[in-house]
């Protein structure tokens, strides 16, 4: 699949951008400041209905505005869908496919991307959250109707912890049997997640390994998705076993969770471990296989979603500016990678910035030359 | 920003659910330039809704007096109650025609975030209802999100002592529409709760 026009309206610094987009490599070039990942990000945003900077839309939307709109026309399969995005923080967002109006999370799928950004370090690096959100966005448009899902799991907890907190104000009188609903909910819900993160960890694996192969050599790489309910050896692609491992991390942690007020245990406090060579990466990795793990991480996605067989072709790629902080074997051996894509958007501070086979068709990105 | 009794009724109607400030400018303008009779008319409704409309006794329904119309009519099947978040569902319902039973309303949905337990929902009223044994079936028709279901199981387990049926609705595909329109969720639980349709080797 691949854009052929983007519109962005009072996102971030953007009045009113439109730009015709081709397949193949684009690139934009522009000062720093100018909205070069906004512009990615708003490209992300249209594919999987969340930013990959922000957790709140609010820091989206222009000053002085109460809503931004992101529109992307998106050929695949022989056909041309345009699809809106109407952001507005503290409401419901609104979206339109093809001029008429849909649930948002109806979107969700019909426009499938892999974002490469220097940020991509921390997915080795740094907190599990952050590799959480990597798997929950690629499960997001694997299989759509998992964006329900995690919105459901998400707000479980939130219910659930604000009755734990009430429970150790010992306000109310039915809180044990209130608590026992929420404890389903929280099972029943967070099972499932927690079965498809396991799996999609599972299919994502070999990808990566063998991505990894190709940018680097070959390590072994492993993926283990790590329950903090049922230990990281458990097989957690069993739904009644994951139900009753959280049953029973619930059971256990009671009376700490009432203490502490707070969901202590579910797929919101579980990790996706990277391991090269048999020793975690987070921790043993060098800097430079860091990179080239991370990198792996985006390519292995990426071929996950191209396998997708519903005639909609390969995700389009977007690159935030990654290769500046790459050395010259990096950047030859991602450039010769992404050359291979349908489409890939690249950014750069300027033309130098991104390896010369990638400057395909050069846009520039320019404050007040928005049209 | 208006002058006087016009920003202030701007104001007051962009308080009201599903109006915004233009939506408020665009009606106090109306106001301004509508037929006086109706406005009187409708000024008298708002004043009146509060005084007149009040509540069940029996089931918490919106009624004129102490028991709303359904409950007050003896065709209604005593047995069967159909437990609803709020009085709405309950027209809802009533415009399928295919209920003859009776509600109750419940007043909302449990939800912690916003500080609704189950002793904030009518819900003692709805076992007193239950305790003498006339009602065979009880229909738990909250919401299908997070919070009716949690009210579901929460009643359904309140339930199991009593000699009484207790159901919910079906979750499924739109009649009349297109199954590739139906959004994933749906669709999900519809093939989760699909149903036999004459047993193998009948014919």
């Amino acid at each position: 699949m691949h854009l052929t026009r983007l519109d962005v309206n009072d996102l971030r610094c953007h009045i009113a951008l439109g730009v015709d987009l081709t397949p193949g490599p684009i690139t934009l070039i522009g000062d720093n400041g100018v909205g070069k990942t906004s512009v990615i990000e708003a490209i992300g945003y249209l594919a999987s209905g969340a930013s990959h900077r922000v957790a709140t839309d609010a820091p989206l939307i222009r000053t002085g505005c109460d809503r931004a709109v992101v529109e992307g026309h998106v050929s695949a399969a022989g056909a041309v869908n345009r699809l809106a995005i109407e952001i507005m923080p503290g409401r419901s967002n609104r979206a339109r496919l093809n001029g008429g109006p849909v649930r948002p999370r109806e979107l969700i799928g019909r426009l499938r991307t892999v974002l490469f950004s220097p940020e991509d370090c921390a997915l080795i690096t740094g907190e599990p959250g952050g590799r959480r959100r990597f798997l929950d966005d690629l499960l997001r448009q694997h299989r759509p109707r998992q964006a329900a899902v995690q919105a459901e799991y998400e707000r479980t907890v939130r219910q659930r912890s604000a009755l734990l907190k009430q429970c150790a104000q010992g306000r109310g009188s039915h809180l044990a049997e209130e608590l026992a609903i929420w404890d389903e909910a929280l099972i029943q819900r967070g099972s499932d997640l927690t079965v498809q993160r396991w799996r999609c960890a599972a299919d994502l694996g070999p990808l990566v390994d063998q991505a990894y192969a190709e940018l680097a050599d070959d390590t072994s790489v492993q993926l283990t998705y790590v329950s903090a309910a049922l230990g990281e050896h458990a097989d957690a692609g069993d739904h009644a076993e994951v139900a009753s491992g959280l049953r029973n991390a619930l059971n256990r942690l009671r009376a700490a969770e009432i203490a502490r007020g707070s969901c202590l245990v579910g797929p919101h406090r579980d990790d996706l471990r990277v391991d090269l060579g048999g020793l975690p990466a987070r921790g043993h990795a060098s800097q430079g296989e860091v990179w080239s793990l991370s990198l792996a991480l985006r390519l292995g996605a990426r071929q996950l979603l191209a396998e997708i067989d519903d005639g909609r072709g390969e995700p389009v790629l977007l690159c935030d500016d990654v290769f500046s902080a790459l050395d010259n074997r990096r950047r030859t051996r991602v450039s010769d990678i992404l050359l291979t894509a349908e489409q890939v958007i690249v950014t750069g501070a300027s033309a130098d910035d991104v390896p010369a086979a990638l400057r395909g068709s050069i846009r520039r990105l320019d404050p007040g030359a928005q049209s | 920003m208006y002058e006087g009794p016009i920003q202030r009724l701007i104001d007051e109607l962009s308080r009201l659910p599903g109006i915004g400030p233009k939506g408020a400018q665009r009606i106090a303008f109306h106001v301004l330039a509508a037929d006086s009779a109706d406005i009187a008319r409708l000024a008298g409704l708002l004043v009146e809704v509060r005084e007149r409309v009040r509540f069940c006794q029996v089931c918490g329904n919106i009624a004129q007096d102490d028991r709303c119309r359904i409950c007050a009519d003896p065709r209604r099947d005593a047995s069967v109650i159909c437990v609803v978040e709020e009085s709405k569902d309950v027209v809802a319902i009533e415009r399928t025609r295919e209920y003859r039973g009776r509600y109750h309303v419940l007043g909302g949905a449990i939800s912690p975030i916003d500080g609704i337990g189950p002793n904030d929902l009518a819900i003692p009223a709805l076992m007193a209802r239950l305790a003498d044994g006339e009602v065979r079936e009880v229909i738990l028709a909250t919401d299908p999100n997070l919070e009716g279901e949690a009210t579901a199981s929460y009643l359904a387990r309140l339930l199991t002592p009593f000699e009484v049926l207790v159901t919910r609705p079906a979750s499924g595909l739109p009649v009349g529409g297109d199954l590739e329109y139906a959004d994933e969720v749906t669709l999900g639980r519809a093939f989760a709760g699909r149903r036999q349709i004459g047993a193998p080797g009948e014919r």
